[in-house]
């Protein structure tokens, strides 16, 4: 066998057992190899059999090759596994507008002692606090969903499915919407979506988010 | 620990793959096959340990460059700190073993 029939038997078992690789890869470690092999070889000035078997058999079994980059690539896959953005950072940042928010626009139009008022208007009254109680009850259900679901086949005697949390939130501010509308009005209403509209956003945020997840 | 060999070499000056094995090769023990080296480079590409340039050589296609990141170096500087203490383990255990061993 001569030195580049021997490459091409080598480079032909490789491309064989690449195939388990993604696409990309096996391009590039092929072309790797290649080059590797080239070098080697340009080094010595020769292509003679001895000096290719000898590159070949520092470089090791194809197989061998194969197998690091599956030990390689599942590390990574693990960990990138949980997103960058998370529900409960998502749920923080929103509450983070929300306030500084309503601080720079209460600010801007009536003054700082104004804001202070609408600060704690939001702490004191229940129709915006109630939704973001909700919301964030509504992340803590979705972070335990993942053992909830395989659960729910369990025979157990009141085991339901769980509607979406972020969607139970949803539905919640629509209900307290309501709530003060037949209660307080019109105008009432208007100050409760004006002030839940945030929360509201957030809740369909998380809502996306989840269902990409999924 | 093959990997802290490679970023210690490419934190030194830019590399290309063959010259890394070869120096891997030269400090003796390290390899046993070199083709391994490229799976390990192409995940230290992935977790952002190093980056590449492709550079144009004297003779033959262009070559791919390496070069330690930010992440690569503190990296390689918390595998040194824990070398020292490991490596110092280590020799007091086999050194105490092979005494041990001779009485």
């Amino acid at each position: 066998m001569s030195g580049r029939s021997l490459i091409d038997a080598y480079l032909a078992e490789l491309d064989s057992q690449a195939a388990q690789l993604p696409a990309g890869r096996a391009h590039e470690l092929a072309d790797e190899v290649r080059e590797h092999i080239d070098t080697a070889l340009g080094a010595r000035g020769t292509a003679d059999e001895a000096a290719v078997r000898n590159v070949l058999e520092r470089l090791g079994p194809p197989a061998e090759i194969i197998a690091a980059e599956q030990d390689e690539e599942a590390p990574p896959t693990q960990t990138a596994a949980p997103p960058r953005l998370t529900p409960a950072r998502v749920a923080i940042a929103g509450l983070a507008v929300i306030v500084l928010s309503m601080l720079v626009v209460m600010t801007a139009t009536a003054g700082p002692g104004a804001a202070v008022m609408a600060l704690a208007f939001a702490v004191v009254t229940p129709y915006v606090w109630i939704p973001l109680v909700l919301a964030l009850l509504a992340l803590a259900l979705r972070r335990d969903r993942g053992s909830a679901v395989p659960a729910a086949d369990r025979a157990g005697p009141v085991r339901r499915r769980r509607p979406s949390p972020s969607l139970v939130g949803l539905a919640a501010i629509v209900m307290l919407l309501v709530v003060a509308l037949l209660t307080q009005g019109a105008l009432y209403m208007g100050v409760v979506a004006a002030l839940t509209l945030p929360v509201l956003a957030l809740l369909l945020v998380v809502e996306v988010l989840g269902r990409r997840s999924r | 620990m093959l990997e802290y060999c490679v970023l210690a070499i490419v934190q030194g000056d830019e590399t290309y793959a063959f010259d890394l094995i070869r120096r891997l090769s030269d400090a003796g023990g390290l390899m046993t096959s070199e083709g391994t080296i490229y799976p390990l480079l192409a995940r230290l590409r992935r977790d952002g340990m190093v980056t590449t340039t492709w550079r144009e050589s004297a003779a033959g296609p262009p070559r791919r460059y390496y070069r330690i990141t930010p992440a690569g170096r503190s990296a390689l500087g918390a595998f040194t700190a824990d070398w020292a203490g490991f490596r110092d383990a280590v020799d007091a255990l086999v050194g105490t073993a092979e005494e041990g061993g001779g009485l």
